[in-house]
């Protein structure tokens, strides 16, 4: 990618269609909860098997079923330059996959992102219309992977279930914001984001005594997994293109073996971040979940 | 052979005595078969290619050099070395300051220089037309006549590397421009602005937060990489402070050390540097980055009011760049108003696709590099003039 590249992927970009624009509307505290024991989910678990904390105080839960919240899924796609090839086709088989997945009624919408972030298709229902816009991405350009999944939250951050697949293969080398000012956000935003890396895993080493050494985190690859995890989600590495549809697939079946809590924090909550707490009560198993959730002015 | 009305002799400079040129053209055609014996005389086809390219046929020229083996290439570096060396040893003048002053070595350079460009385009070496383009252009900076081409060939060169994002010799080709021409602001905002894209690179790997989440070993590693980053902004602050040291008019100097300055996390010096660009009234661009910089820097410090302000400031001369709208509404989201932060969000995917002209901060990254083919270009001319 070079300065004249971005020129051109600006002047070559005139003839965008008219961008959508998305509803407005803040209430509730929903926690999404993703519980593992090991690498398997745990399935079968009540309300009364979790204990939730709102800044220490615990909260009465009750458990919402899965089926009946609607989801909002927005696909974050990298259409940076080093996606073009074998990359971009898997990316777009995969983005197929997890929408044709989708239940009927959950809308999904597709932002992707390059230097610049755009709306390709605003929340819709429509899968046609969908995978025409995932079909139709043209890769060019840099990165701007934190700007994307910043606006990515504030366009998906709603009521009820909001999901946002964010997806790159490469280092952010483009985004005003920095990986800190974008985790604040992720903090308090409502929006669960699964992000899918495409990072060649690296090969171990070993200690002097011949002991494995886990190669160290790649740096991107760790910025994702923390940006992820703050919301309660994960960061799920694809060694290769090819992987990209079994990453995007898996999220969308850890999404139905997830546990959605809902509590009503009352009218006389404080408005501003607060720090939330789910622990298990009598059951083993880890549990992924936000860690702070922000609370607006009541309405 | 000429370089197209700039002959120049190494000891009295371009022009002059065109009359004495021609009467030592004509011995030298006269002596041709003796002197093709000499060490220091090209050969016929190598004389023949760089003609080609002079007289405008590049592509042909360029074709046809990059078949050349390495071997026929090194026989022409070592007669023109040895010209070069003869032409720079008189005293006055003698036959070998009129066969350099007559050697086309503009467009000889600018050959070598297409032909690296050219391999690098079909994923081949440069290495050998870029070693030799070196040492031309090392010959040219002693010639008074050609100093000027070698000094915008240098800058030229080491900012198309950096535009293609080949860091480290961008790096190396500015280090070797500075060399000979430690007074080139051009050259100290290649050094100085690759110096400061590595270290957003390898910011990443220095983070705070992957400091606190690591085991000891890479805290250690990570601790290395903060240093390296910081290794990198103190060497873009040596740069760009020699810059403007040299320039003081140069706004692109003084903005990028306002930005650097900030990144090494000394915020006075960024906000003194940043307010002195505006003063200077520089071009939209500029003036853009200078009020999205400082729009940072209240942010940091808290002001979040004065931030707003910084951002409308750079959107009132850029109103659909992104950079800016994504800074305003990360400050409204700041303030409270999550509305507002989503809204600027609105507008600023609105205006997708809609752009003629970069957005000034996409562009910012690449320094120098920006229009160095036009640069490139008129060097081509000049060469083949």
């Amino acid at each position: 990618m070079s300065a004249a590249a971005i020129a051109l992927a600006a002047a070559g970009a005139l003839q965008a269609p008219p961008p959508p624009t998305f509803a407005v509307d803040v209430e509730g505290v929903y926690v999404d909860v993703f519980v593992t024991d090991g690498n398997r989910p745990v399935v079968g678990l009540t309300a009364s098997d979790f204990e939730l904390r709102d800044d220490g105080a615990r909260q009465p839960v009750e458990l919402v079923a899965v089926e009946s919240l609607p989801m909002n899924t927005l696909l974050v796609l990298d259409t940076s330059g080093s996606v073009a090839g074998e990359k971009l086709v898997q990316l777009q088989a995969a983005a197929r996959a997890l929408l044709k997945g989708l239940r009927p009624d959950d809308e999904a919408s597709l932002v992707t992102f390059n230097q610049e972030v755009r709306v390709r298709v605003a929340p819709t229902a429509d899968r046609t219309r969908l995978d025409r816009g995932v079909n139709g991405i043209l890769p060019g350009g840099a990165t701007a992977l934190l700007d994307a999944l910043y606006a990515g939250t504030l366009l998906a951050w709603g009521p009820g279930r909001s999901l946002l697949v964010l997806f790159t293969d490469g280092e952010d080398n483009m985004s005003w914001l920095e990986a800190e000012d974008v985790r604040r956000v992720l903090l308090q935003s409502n929006v669960l984001v699964q992000a899918v890396g495409i990072v060649p895993a690296a090969d171990p080493t070993r200690y002097p005594n011949g002991a494995v050494r886990p190669p160290p985190e790649d740096p991107h690859a760790r910025t994702l997994r923390q940006l992820a995890e703050v919301t309660g989600g994960q960061y799920w590495p694809a060694a290769a293109p090819g992987q990209l549809a079994g990453a995007f697939l898996a999220i969308l079946e850890a999404m139905k073996t997830r546990y959605v809590l809902r509590f009503d924090p009352g009218r006389s909550r404080r408005e501003g971040l607060h720090a939330v707490e789910v622990k298990l009560v009598h059951r083993k198993g880890k549990v992924h979940c936000r860690k702070a959730y922000f609370a607006g002015p009541s309405r | 052979m000429a370089d197209g009305g700039r002959l120049s002799n190494p000891r009295t400079g371009p022009g002059g005595r065109r009359s004495k040129h021609l009467a030592a053209l004509l011995l030298l055609a006269l002596a041709a078969p003796a002197l093709a014996q000499r060490p220091d005389a090209l050969s016929p086809a190598y004389e023949a290619v760089v003609r080609r390219y002079q007289s405008g046929d590049r592509e042909g020229a360029v074709a046809e050099m990059s078949g050349w083996p390495e071997h026929r290439l090194r026989d022409e570096m070592t007669a023109l070395r040895a010209l070069s060396q003869g032409a720079f040893a008189c005293p006055y003048r003698c036959s070998a300051a009129d066969r350099w002053a007559m050697t086309p070595v503009r467009a000889a350079l600018m050959l070598h220089s297409d032909c690296a460009q050219r391999a690098r385009a079909h994923g081949q070496s440069a290495r050998l037309h870029e070693s030799v383009a070196f040492e031309l252009a090392g010959f040219m900076k002693d010639d008074p006549g050609h100093r000027a081409f070698a000094r915008r060939w240098y800058e030229a060169t080491s900012a198309l590397a950096q535009g293609e994002a080949r860091w480290g010799e961008a790096l190396d080709w500015a280090d070797r421009g500075l060399l000979a021409f430690p007074d080139s602001v051009d050259l100290l905002l290649v050094r100085g602005s690759i110096e400061e894209a590595l270290a957003a690179q390898a910011a990443p790997r220095a983070s705070e937060d992957a400091l606190l989440d690591a085991g000891a070993r890479e805290s250690r590693s990570q601790l290395l990489h903060a240093q390296e980053v910081r290794g990198h902004l103190e060497s873009a602050r040596r740069a760009l402070r020699s810059a403007v040291t040299t320039d003081p008019s140069r706004a692109e100097a003084h903005l990028r050390l306002g930005r650097v300055a900030w990144r090494l996390g000394e915020a006075a010096e960024a906000r003194s540097v940043l307010v002195d660009v505006l003063a200077r009234k520089p071009d939209p661009a500029t003036a853009f980055l200078a009020h999205l910089f400082l729009g940072r820097l209240d942010e940091d410090e808290g002001r979040l009011d004065a931030a707003s302000r910084s951002y409308e400031a750079a959107l009132a001369l850029d109103a659909h760049a992104q950079s800016a709208r994504m800074a305003l509404s990360h400050v409204r989201l700041r303030t409270g108003d999550a509305a507002a932060a989503r809204r600027e969000v609105e507008t600023a995917v609105a205006s997708a696709g809609r752009r003629r002209q970069p957005d000034p901060f996409w562009l910012y990254p690449w320094g120098p590099s920006v229009g160095v083919e036009d640069r490139l270009e008129a060097l081509r001319r000049e060469a083949s003039s």
